[in-house]
Parts: structure tokens; C-alpha cells; sequence
């Protein structure tokens, strides 16, 4: 069936009107297509972030330290919630009040039950005010989709400027290392269907808070 | 099949309420369009490369696709080939059985309307669902998408209300906010109950053997993350490169479609995984008359990215909307891609459905030369016999006419005198006999008092009297 297709493919390449092309290998270069250069500097790489996340529809916080991150999270979470969280050595980011609920499987009974997730990012992308999360083992991608409030916490380092330096990170094929599957994530869940009118939290968060950290160290935070 | 076309449309055009629906909900994307596209420093040079990435997967297409295969493969992808789209549906139908799938979900995806997916599985005593918002809606009203991007424009709030009475006992208000909520509520059952997930795809990056979805509901994430077996269905020009020429495409797809930088959620899918994810994948590429398409004098057509801009701006589109066409696509992309893909003897009329304006092709992010392909298929029409004995034979009276300048005057005057009884407010909208065939479709302008030429004639005669002046 395979070589059905392809040969099919090839045989109209090379007697059709793109054989002339398809001999000189034309090479168009998507370097061409940057918006923002890639060495932009830190102050403006952030700035940029903030503005294009919060025109999506997401809400920007920035927290000096750790201390002030618990407070922002405090602020946003109700209590009593139930909170998932994909962030390694991060217990002391929720709330006291909160129920902190263990996903490891996305068939787990507990995933449709939790009322927020909070979730590091592998990669934030200025252009589109996106951040990236790849799949892992505390099922980042799917916790932060299932519940009405994503929180996401953002290094400045992780922000790059352009789409295409986004598209330069990605894991070589046959990488092992490399996540199963990522999702770039740029404001809340949102449509339109109906009379064009705009509904966020549709199937995924109607929230998405984007925390920007500047020192994310748990000695920074302690002292 | 084209009096089916031409009585669909006539409906469609005296539904004004239809068209006022379709001009709204294309207004916004289309202002949306034109304001972000100026983030551009020049957007013909953006239009001009992504032309260029695209021509030049195609070029090499064997090849890419290979290349993709091959790396997919090593992901723990399963793929199947389908010349047709009962190749698909086998293929697919195959998965379910062999794994006792009794429960599928799905996110929008145009190719499997193309293959026409649903009713095979259901016809198997699956029960499919579709997820995104408007392909919800219009699967529970039995209908068919009005725009490939927003399938669910035509209905109203209340329209919409009414189905979701009927069809899943809702007894909330009738607000867009409430129901939008009310669907959320029903289809996270949908999901967690789902054994299998479908979705298309909006482009596969070879180099990655990965390929993207884009949503801006989320629901595309669930499909392809939440069942155990997750299926993606894609048309086999639907490839790029690697990262960077990914990046490109997508930089245009949500800009053209919608005005949005990039949609909410881009899904990058790369095979199997143990625990965020689905544990068994599967790729269906589909051929579907493409390959033939590909070595055609039409070939650009398959640059088409299906962001649906020339959907916004076609003049006719905004007025009959997208269920008139014969197949799933519709605007100007349909008006060409429906007769490449079905033969013109079924889908011929869709080409004529067209006032020639060319907007289609400015606004095309990939440059497929719209306004030409369609004027190509016209001429197919015409050199392939399938307009009536009567047009051609008034086609040739009027290329004889116009090119013999007597006699062209005298039929100017003749028409001038010979419409008068039968003009309106300047138009005449109905002829008796054969010119009525005309009329049938198109209204025809009264002549004007004086022609062009003889008040050409008299204005240079003025010159000539007033030099100075």
C-alpha cells in the first residue's frame, strides 16, 4: 500500500509541472521568517512575553523570590481546592488550606476532580506570549489542561524571543530523551462557536496565570 | 448535480438571515487578519517565503514524506497508507475492531469530513463524539460545517439552545457563556469514557516525525492525550520540513485564520508515552486524489494550509456560507479543491459561483493564485462540453460580435433599445426565452444612455475645439 502512494507521488513529480523545481532543489530559508532576533536582550525579551501572553487572554504576575510567588499563588488558589502539581521539590507552593492531590496516570479518578494545577514550563516564546510543556512523569500536559485554573511558573532565562528559536530547541528525532509529545499553551481555553461571542474555559482552563520568577532558589526564599 | 448547486445556493441566498449571520462572523477574523498581519515588517515577503516552503516539500514530497515515516516509525508510530477514503475508513475501522473500541472522540478535522469517518464508524455501533464547540453543535443538529474553520456560524444562540434541549435534555439559559458551559459539563464524560481519539492534522514536520494540532478549546489536547489509543488522519501534503519551517507556517496559520498570533493550544504529537499520554498511536496518511492533483497543471492547490481567509472575503461565500457546496470545503479553496478532487461533471458548479473580484488570492498567505485556478476550471468546463449547447453557441456570437466593430456598435444599439422594456431601478433581472438563461443566474446591468466609446468620441472632439482648456 505504502509503495502504492509513494510511487504514485513519484511519478507525477517527475513528469509534472514540478520537475523542474524538484531537480534544482530550491532551498527557501525560514531564518527569513524571524520576527524579533534572537539575542534580544533579558528586560525586553520579558516585557514582550508579558504583553503578547496578556493580549491571548492570560494574566501576568512577576515575583522577586519565592516568598512572594507562595503569595501570588495564595491569592489565586480558593481554599479547600484541590491542587495538582508538576513541579519538582514544590511542596511548600501550596496553600495550607489546599488538598494537594498526587496524579501520576492520566487514568487516574482524581484527575477530572482537581480544581487547579500548578506547573513549571520546559520553554516560554515572546513572539506568541507561549510557554511549552512537554509530557512527564507528574502528567504536566494533562493536568494542566483538565482543571478551570493553570498556574505556570516562568524563569526569565526560559524566554526566548522568536518562534523559530523555539522551533531550534526541539529534541533531535530518535532522541530518547525527548518528551513523547509537548504543548505550546498561549492564554486560556477560548472559542468563539457561538454568535462569535468569546467564551474562555472551554474544555481546558478558563485562568491561565503566567508567574514570572526571578529567583526561584529555595535558599533565596528561606533567607 | 450542478442544478443541485444552483437550487442549494438559491436557497441560501434568500435566507437573509443566513447571510447577515455568515457577513458577521466573517467580519471579525477578516478585520482580525488585516490588523496583526501589519506585526509584519511586510507581509508579501512572509506571503512569498511560505509559498516558497511550501513548493518546496512538495517538490520533494516523496522524500519528505519518507523521511517522516521512517522517524515516526521509530517512535512506536503505527502507520497505515489509503489510496481512497475507503482506504481510510478501513484503516481506521480496523483499529477499533481489532482493539474493541466502543467509544471515540473527536477534534475538528476537514479530512475526516473529506473521507466522510463518522457515519462508517457508527454504522459499526461505535459511538463517535465530536468535541470542538461547532462541530458539537452541528453534529447534534445533523448538519454539515458553513466555514471549515467556524462550522457553526449559521446557527444562532437560540438556534443553538433549542438542539441542545432536544438533543442533550439541557434546561439552562440560552446565553453563549451558559451553553458553551453546558457542553464543557457533557463532553468531559465524553472524554474520560473515550477508549479512542481522532484528530487531523495540521502539519507533520518530517525531519521530527512529530505532527501539530492546533485548537484554541483544548479539545485536540484531550483527543490526543487522554484516550489509550489515539488515531491522526492526515491529507499527505500536510508536511513540513523541520522546527523552523513549523515555526514559519504556524507563524501564518492563526494570523490568516482567526487574527491571532497562534492558536491558544498547539499540540505537538510524537508517538506513544507511559503516562502523559496516549499508549498506542496511530497515522493515517491519506492520498484521496491528491497525488493526481500533484501532477497537474493545479498542483498550488495543495499549498492550502486551511486557514480559511479566503472564506472571510469572498463576496459570494459571505452570502450562501458553506453548506451549498457539494463536499466539506467551500469558499474560494472549495470552489477549486472540490472539482480537483470529485471531477467537474460532479463539483463544476462551484467554480461559477464566483464574481471574479480576485480578493481570494490577495489575502492567501500561501499565494495559491485563487482568481487563476479558477478561471482555468472554467475553461475546463467550457473545453470539456459541460456548459449547455446554448452558452457555447452565444459565447461564439459574442466573440464574433465583439470582434467586428459595425456590427458590435449596432448590437449596442439594438441591446440599448431591446432591454429597455425589461429593466428595474437599472437592472433587468428577468428575460423571456433563451436570454432568460442569463438572467436565470445573473442580473444584468440596463445599458448605459450613451456608450463608453461615443462619449469617448465626443470628449476628445471637446479637446480638440478647446486646446487650452
Amino acid at each position: 500500500m505504502d509503495k502504492d502512494v509513494l510511487q504514485q507521488i513519484r511519478a507525477a513529480l517527475d513528469s509534472g509541472p514540478l520537475a523542474e523545481r524538484r531537480a534544482n532543489q530550491a532551498r527557501s530559508r525560514s531564518a527569513e521568517g524571524r520576527l524579533f532576533p534572537a539575542d534580544l536582550d533579558e528586560a525586553a525579551r520579558i516585557g514582550l512575553f508579558a504583553e503578547r501572553a496578556e493580549s491571548s487572554g492570560a494574566r501576568l504576575h512577576r515575583a522577586a523570590d519565592r516568598a512572594r510567588l507562595r503569595a501570588i499563588i495564595d491569592e489565586i488558589v480558593g481554599d479547600g481546592a484541590r491542587l495538582a502539581l508538576a513541579i519538582t521539590a514544590a511542596e511548600d507552593l501550596a496553600p495550607e488550606s489546599c488538598i494537594v492531590v498526587p496524579i501520576d496516570d492520566t487514568a487516574s479518578d482524581d484527575l477530572f476532580r482537581i480544581d487547579a494545577a500548578i506547573t513549571d514550563v520546559d520553554l516560554a516564546v515572546a513572539e506568541t506570549g507561549s510557554i511549552v510543556l512537554g509530557a512527564s512523569e507528574a502528567c504536566r500536559r494533562m493536568i494542566s489542561l483538565v482543571p478551570l485554573i493553570h498556574i505556570a511558573i516562568v524563569r526569565p532565562d526560559q524566554i526566548v524571543a522568536d518562534l523559530i528559536d523555539w522551533a531550534g530547541t526541539l529534541p533531535a528525532a530518535g532522541d530518547d530523551a525527548a518528551p513523547s509529545g509537548l504543548t505550546l499553551i498561549s492564554g486560556p481555553s477560548k472559542t468563539a462557536d457561538i454568535e462569535m461571542e468569546l467564551v474562555t474555559g472551554v474544555h481546558g482552563p478558563g485562568e491561565l496565570h503566567l508567574v514570572v520568577v526571578d529567583s526561584f532558589g529555595r535558599e533565596a526564599s528561606r533567607t | 448535480m450542478e442544478n443541485s448547486f444552483h437550487t442549494t445556493t438559491q436557497k441560501a441566498c434568500a435566507d437573509s438571515a443566513l447571510g447577515e449571520k455568515l457577513r458577521n462572523a466573517t467580519d471579525r477574523p477578516r478585520a482580525g487578519r488585516e490588523t496583526i498581519c501589519r506585526e509584519f515588517d511586510g507581509v508579501e515577503r512572509f506571503r512569498d517565503l511560505a509559498a516558497g516552503l511550501r513548493d518546496d516539500v512538495l517538490a520533494g514530497l516523496d522524500g519528505y514524506l519518507s523521511e517522516f515515516v521512517e522517524r515516526t516509525e521509530a517512535a512506536g508510530v503505527r502507520v497505515h497508507w489509503a489510496s481512497d477514503a475507503h482506504a481510510a475508513q478501513r484503516a481506521i475501522l480496523g483499529v477499533a475492531r481489532e482493539q474493541g473500541v466502543e467509544r471515540i472522540v473527536k477534534s475538528k478535522s476537514m479530512l475526516t469530513e473529506e473521507i466522510d469517518l463518522s457515519p462508517v464508524l457508527e454504522a459499526d455501533g461505535i459511538d463517535v463524539v465530536e468535541t470542538d464547540l461547532g462541530e458539537f453543535i452541528i453534529q447534534l443538529a445533523g448538519q454539515k460545517p458553513s466555514h471549515i474553520v467556524m462550522p457553526a456560524v449559521h446557527l444562532s444562540a437560540a438556534e443553538v439552545h433549542e438542539i441542545f434541549r432536544h438533543k442533550i435534555g439541557y434546561r439552562g439559559a440560552a446565553d453563549a457563556e451558559a451553553l458553551t458551559k453546558a457542553a464543557r459539563d457533557h463532553l468531559r464524560g465524553k472524554f474520560a469514557a473515550a477508549q479512542m481519539g481522532i484528530s487531523g492534522v495540521n502539519f507533520a514536520i518530517a525531519d521530527q516525525g512529530a505532527w501539530t494540532i492546533c485548537t484554541n478549546e483544548g479539545n485536540g489536547r484531550y483527543v490526543a492525550g487522554l484516550p489509550r489509543i489515539y488515531v491522526a488522519v492526515m491529507g499527505l501534503e500536510r508536511i513540513v520540513r523541520d522546527g523552523p519551517d513549523a515555526a514559519v507556517i504556524l507563524k501564518l496559520l492563526a494570523r490568516f485564520a482567526t487574527g491571532q498570533r497562534i492558536t491558544q493550544y498547539v499540540n505537538v504529537a510524537r508517538g506513544p508515552c507511559a503516562h502523559d499520554g496516549p499508549e498506542q498511536v496511530h497515522l493515517v496518511i491519506v492520498d484521496n486524489g491528491r497525488s493526481r492533483i500533484l501532477g497537474g497543471d493545479k498542483w498550488s492547490m495543495l499549498r492550502c494550509i486551511r486557514c480559511g481567509a479566503c472564506l472571510n472575503v469572498c463576496p459570494v461565500f459571505r452570502y450562501i456560507g458553506g453548506q451549498s457546496f457539494p463536499g466539506c470545503y467551500s469558499g474560494p479553496m472549495g470552489k477549486v479543491l472540490l472539482p480537483l478532487q470529485k471531477g467537474l461533471e460532479i463539483a463544476g458548479g462551484p467554480p461559477k459561483a464566483c464574481s471574479l473580484c480576485g480578493v481570494c488570492g490577495d489575502v492567501c498567505p500561501v499565494k495559491i493564485p485563487l482568481p487563476e485556478l479558477l478561471l482555468e476550471l472554467r475553461n475546463d468546463l467550457a473545453e470539456g462540453g459541460h456548459g449547455s449547447v446554448m452558452e457555447r453557441m452565444g459565447m461564439k456570437l459574442g466573440a464574433w460580435v465583439f470582434q467586428h466593430p459595425l456590427v458590435y456598435r449596432l448590437a449596442q444599439r439594438v441591446a440599448r433599445f431591446g432591454l429597455r422594456p425589461f429593466g428595474k431601478e437599472g437592472w433587468v433581472e428577468k428575460l423571456p426565452s433563451i436570454p432568460g438563461e442569463w438572467t436565470r443566474v445573473k442580473d444584468l446591468p440596463l445599458p448605459a444612455k450613451r456608450s463608453y466609446l461615443a462619449r469617448r468620441a465626443r470628449q476628445r472632439d471637446d479637446k480638440k475645439e478647446t486646446p487650452n482648456g
